[in-house]
């Protein structure tokens, strides 16, 4: 154990002089993360849309439209509204991008809807932004059909049922319709505790975990290096074991991955607002992470032959699982397939056990996250000591 | 045979796939002597190296260092060995001194004992002054020097040294060689590979001339010449009448052939420095003014020309 | 000739290495496709639905909501764990749950109960709206149905149908939808047009990052200085330099822009109008390419520095985000890069009928940019070669 020690301290401080591994380890996810929490709007799940509405009704449908589900709208957080003078006028807001969407309640609305008669509401959308004029157009047609609900009724009653359509009948009828109570009720349920990451601390994340895997390379990577330059064949010689210099240059790669990450992780949370949640767990987290990041890289080390093809075969499986496991683009927008695709890569599994963690998980949150992370980092790193040995002593 | 072996490899035997690398390699090495293994690139010096130190598991055939049968767990016995590989095997973005620090810690010297011979063999192969200086500013002279020194370290008994001349200019050679002839009269056992002869010749007790991995003749450097029974050469450039005394000269004892032209004298004899007083002595007395005088004794060259029938460099 | 030599051997080297080949050809098609996969399908907001019921009116009110305005993606889950496991990890943004017995319940007379969930964000809320739509309009017909069996109705299920109907052909209150404006891309955009517009930028520029190693090791190596000792004038070696880095990224740009085009649909626009874009992009790619391989020694440095120097510039200049979705300011300073403009570029050729003429601002920019970073990177290097 000393002497793997020794071969590790040895490499850290070389590592501490060649610019590279600083600028990959630590610069590198560290001004990404911070471009994307600058250039990325963090609005996280919201949604606003300003509405503009032009009334040219004023009776009491438009006023029931209007202090009903619409003032709810504004209530809920969901939209600003703003009272508008002309359909024109209306339509001009919406084409400059002024509002997101309006709606024109037409004149006589209220007088057609209580002689039994048509109308038609407009809503005035652009394709900038689609949902708002969705949302208003739901809104408005939940509307609608609560206020045809009593006419229905009446209608129905009187094709269907055994009743007359002379006017006292359809007056009792109506009365009678409005006394019903309401047969669906809609329940909000609590809200959800978010498991998700904010967009700050998911970029961090991703980044963190994207850049994990090249310093990882910095360690295991050195052990061809040292067998080119013939460093390898003077430790050989020592009265030290062929084992101990595979674990002193595993312990390179884990200290670079975790001081690589913990830089990121702590610099994101003092910087750029990222959210953690317990710090323990996290820990747990990068040390898994660091751990799978490392067995990769070693298993690469078993394959390869020279430096340059090692670090080839690096960057192309540290791409090719970045991009797979979500280090891109968020995979909560993924279709099915891709979400379980990821769940191959550990940056899926590191990147949930953020979200876990962020959500206020603890240990037992991320635990399946763990548990992958280190048969991953245990698999291939078995498999690549295997391999590695030979590298060793295949000289 | 009164002094102990240091080192004794028996029948080494190393296959690379359908080739075999070292076939059967044997020899000793007694304490305090230099033994050269001599052979042309290839001939499988570095593996035989390899297995002796312990960096290459063997097919066959077993070392023992000091008493201990080496492998490549054998920490015991590598602590014994001072190994000097053929590549510059040095960190070129560390100091001298941390290079000798970190190759120390893996010998296991630590503290004052570790900085003490850091120390020392600094002093010794005279980068004192350079010490804290990175080893890719250093002249290739003194990166030879430092990869030496790395391998005197841990007060080997055994100091293994692969070829440590290969594309070095003349001058740090001959400091190497120096070095390598002072350490072996200081007592320690040395293995040296070279494919120069004239290296073996002057550093080596015993030599052994090693070729497609089989040690083909073995002994000091007079017994391989005596192998091939040949005898030296005398060449004289003298002015005067050259015809009589190279008749007169032709008729001693240890003199088996004598011919002269264009000014020169040429004598096939047996042990001709003993010889040359009387040869001069004759040729003044038949009338030959001698100018100058050359001595050609077979040289290992021959011996390996002889024993493969190929020259050792090529 | 040998200015064609010194170029074609750039080329040669590039594609003898395989590690390069990836991340100059398949690397970009690879995030192109998943890009596409992942925002180019539907971007509409995803409801979870927990079904418990399999009554008609459950399905009725499913019709209802797929029937409704808002556009929604849905996702059926079997147990309530599982939807709370999707809307916690942000997998769908809200989520329905059907009771069992809901379809007895409503056809019993009694009141049914819906429950929303979802995480309490002002998405919620708006998307909440779906669903009340639908049920205003389900809640309509069960109401006429009650008040129709009470009054000499027959059966639930026969009156309920009659209910829809008498609905479908209420005059009632209409909603008309009116569309102005545009959008941010034109509504034919296929679904890989901007990733496959944003990665080639992205990758050309990283190309040209690592063609700057290549340019170190090349003098470092001394085979400059041999070019140097053999009959071959400055001039000669820097505009073969110059002409095997362009070359390097046209290749890229050539091989990303057909790939597109013939296996995902892409439409590039005016064929002459994004010809020049990539042509001006690569310009830019080898201006910076030779300042980068004229001023950095160390190629370990210059290749891990050039390579995320390249991805940063991309970020920055819209290449991985959207621009558009840039805070205004950012937007603003996002110009600095040649990106942006390249990017702008492209985004405007989106538009059916725009040629060189709409782009001829980003046109000149990327010029601008070419020719300072050409300059420079030439001046620099003959500077590094005959010292």
């Amino acid at each position: 154990m000393g002497a793997a020690l020794t071969i590790a301290l040895k490499d850290l401080r070389q590592r501490l002089r060649d610019r590279s591994a600083i600028i990959t380890a630590i610069a590198a996810p560290l001004v990404l993360a911070t471009m994307f929490a600058l250039l990325l709007p963090s609005n996280d799940g919201g949604f606003h849309a300003d509405l503009a509405v032009v009334d040219l009704d004023g009776g009491p449908v438009a006023q029931g439209l209007v202090d009903g589900p619409l003032a709810g709208l504004e209530a809920a957080d969901v939209a600003d509204l703003t009272t508008v003078g002309s359909e024109s006028e209306a339509s001009t807001l919406v084409e400059d991008g002024t509002v997101d969407a309006a709606i024109v309640i037409p004149a006589g609305l209220s007088a057609a809807v209580s002689a039994g008669g048509g109308a038609e509401i407009t809503v005035i959308g652009s394709p900038a932004a689609v949902l708002a004029a969705q949302v208003a157009r739901s809104v408005v047609e939940g509307y609608a059909n609560e206020v045809e609900a009593i006419q229905l009724s009446v209608t129905t009653a009187i094709q269907v049922g055994d009743v007359g359509s002379d006017p006292t009948t359809v007056g009792a009828l109506a009365a009678e319709a409005i006394a019903l109570p309401a047969p669906i009720a809609v329940l909000d349920e609590a809200a959800a505790a978010a498991r998700q990451a904010s967009s700050a601390t998911y970029y961090a994340a991703a980044m963190a975990v994207l850049f994990v895997f090249f310093a990882a390379q910095f360690g295991v990577l050195g052990i061809l290096g040292e067998r080119r330059n013939g460093t390898l064949g003077r430790m050989l010689a020592a009265p030290i074991a062929p084992a101990t210099i595979l674990l002193g240059k595993l312990l390179v790669s884990l200290v670079m991955c975790v001081v690589s990450m913990s830089v990121v992780v702590t610099v994101a949370a003092i910087a750029l607002g990222a959210d953690w949640g317990a710090p323990l767990p996290l820990a747990a987290l990068i040390v898994a992470t660091s751990i799978s990041a490392s067995g990769i890289a070693l298993l690469v080390v078993g394959f390869a032959r020279t430096e340059d093809q090692a670090g080839a075969i690096t960057s192309m499986v540290a791409m090719t699982l970045a991009v797979l496991g979500g280090s891109f683009f968020p995979l909560t927008a993924a279709p099915e397939f891709l979400t379980r695709l990821s769940l191959l890569t550990p940056h899926a599994w590191f990147l949930s056990g953020v979200a876990e963690l962020a959500g206020g998980g603890g240990f037992a949150a991320i635990a399946p996250a763990l548990g992958v992370l280190l048969a991953i980092g245990i698999v291939t790193g078995g498999l690549g000591l295997l391999r590695a040995r030979a590298v060793v002593l295949a000289r | 045979m009164t002094e102990p072996s240091l080192l004794t490899t028996q029948d080494l035997r190393k296959r690379y796939g359908e080739r075999l690398a070292v076939d059967g390699v044997s020899f000793h090495i007694k304490v305090g002597e230099t033994y050269g293994l001599l052979g042309p690139n290839g001939a499988g010096k570095t593996t035989t190296i390899s297995m002796i130190c312990g960096l290459l598991r063997r097919d066959g055939g077993e070392v023992v260092v000091d008493g201990r049968p080496v492998d490549i767990g054998a920490t015991e016995a590598k602590a014994v060995i001072g190994y000097v590989p053929q590549d510059l095997a040095l960190y070129p973005d560390l100091t001298a001194r941390e290079n000798l620090r970190f190759f120390g810690r893996l010998q296991r010297l630590s503290g004052r004992d570790l900085s003490g011979r850091v120390d020392e063999v600094l002093d010794l192969i005279g980068l004192a002054d350079r010490a804290n200086d990175r080893v890719d500013s250093f002249s290739g002279g003194m990166k030879r020097r430092l990869n030496i020194g790395i391998g005197l370290l841990h007060r080997p008994k055994l100091l293994v040294l692969d070829e440590p001349t290969v594309g070095v200019d003349p001058q740090s050679r001959n400091a190497i060689l120096t070095s390598v002839d002072e350490l072996g009269r200081e007592g320690l056992a040395i293995l040296y590979t070279t494919h120069y002869m004239e290296e073996a010749e002057r550093l080596c007790d015993r030599i052994g001339i090693i070729d497609q991995g089989r040690i083909i003749a073995e002994g000091t450097r007079r017994e391989l010449v005596g192998l091939i029974g040949e005898r030296d050469r005398l060449n004289l450039v003298a002015g005067g009448s050259l015809g009589p005394a190279t008749e007169a000269l032709g008729r001693l004892e240890r003199v088996d052939e004598a011919t002269w032209a264009d000014g020169r004298i040429e004598l096939v004899v047996s042990e001709a420095r003993t010889l040359l007083p009387l040869v001069l002595e004759v040729a003044a007395a038949t009338g030959a003014e001698v100018r100058s005088v050359e001595i050609v004794e077979p040289d290992l060259e021959a011996v390996f020309l002889h024993l493969t029938g190929k020259a050792l460099r090529d | 000739m040998s200015v064609l030599e010194i170029a074609r051997v750039a080329i040669v080297r590039l594609v003898r290495d395989r590690s390069g080949l990836f991340f100059v050809f398949m690397l970009p098609i690879v995030i192109i496709l998943v890009l596409g996969l992942m925002y180019g399908g539907s971007s509409a907001p995803r409801l979870g639905v927990l079904q418990s019921d399999d009554g008609v009116l459950a399905d009725d009110l499913l019709d209802a909501i797929r029937g409704g305005s808002l556009v929604l993606e849905e996702r059926a889950y079997a147990d309530a764990a599982s939807l709370d496991d999707a809307i916690e990890r942000g997998l769908v943004e809200i989520g329905l749950e059907i009771p069992a017995g809901y379809t007895a319940t409503l056809e019993g007379g009694a009141t049914a109960t819906l429950v929303v969930r979802g995480q309490a964000t002002s998405a919620l809320a708006a998307l909440r709206r779906a669903v009340e739509a639908a049920v205003a309009e389900q809640s309509a017909r069960i109401r006429a149905t009650r008040l129709t069996l009470d009054h000499g109705g027959s059966a639930f299920d026969a009156t309920y149908q009659a209910a829809a109907d008498a609905q479908r052909d209420l005059a009632g209150v209409a909603v008309a939808v009116e569309t102005v404006g545009e959008g941010i891309f034109p509504e034919n955009t296929g679904a890989f047009s901007i990733g496959a517009q944003s990665q080639l930028i992205l990758f050309m520029f990283l190309t040209s990052m690592t063609a700057a190693t290549q340019l170190i090791l090349t003098r470092q190596l001394g085979v400059s200085r041999r070019m140097l000792a053999g009959p071959t004038p400055v001039r000669t070696i820097l505009l073969g330099e110059t002409l095997g880095r362009f070359g390097v990224a046209m290749v890229q740009g050539l091989f990303i822009v057909t790939v597109t085009v013939v296996a995902f649909g892409v439409d590039w626009g005016d064929p002459l109008a994004a010809s020049l874009l990539v042509i001006m992009f690569a310009l830019v790619g080898t201006g910076a390419a030779m300042v980068v391989g004229a001023v950095a020694n160390n190629p370990d440095q210059a290749g891990s520095l050039g390579v995320f120097a390249g991805m940063a510039l991309g970020a920055f200049g819209g290449a991985m985000v959207p621009i558009e979705i840039f805070p205004p300011e950012m937007q603003t300073i996002a110009h600095l890069s040649p990106h942006a403009w390249a990017i702008e570029g492209f985004h405007a050729l989106l538009v059916p009928g725009t040629g060189v003429v709409d782009i001829l601002p980003q046109l000149a920019a990327l010029l601008v940019f070419a020719a300072g970073l050409l300059t420079v990177g030439v001046w620099r290097f003959r500077r590094a070669l005959t010292g």
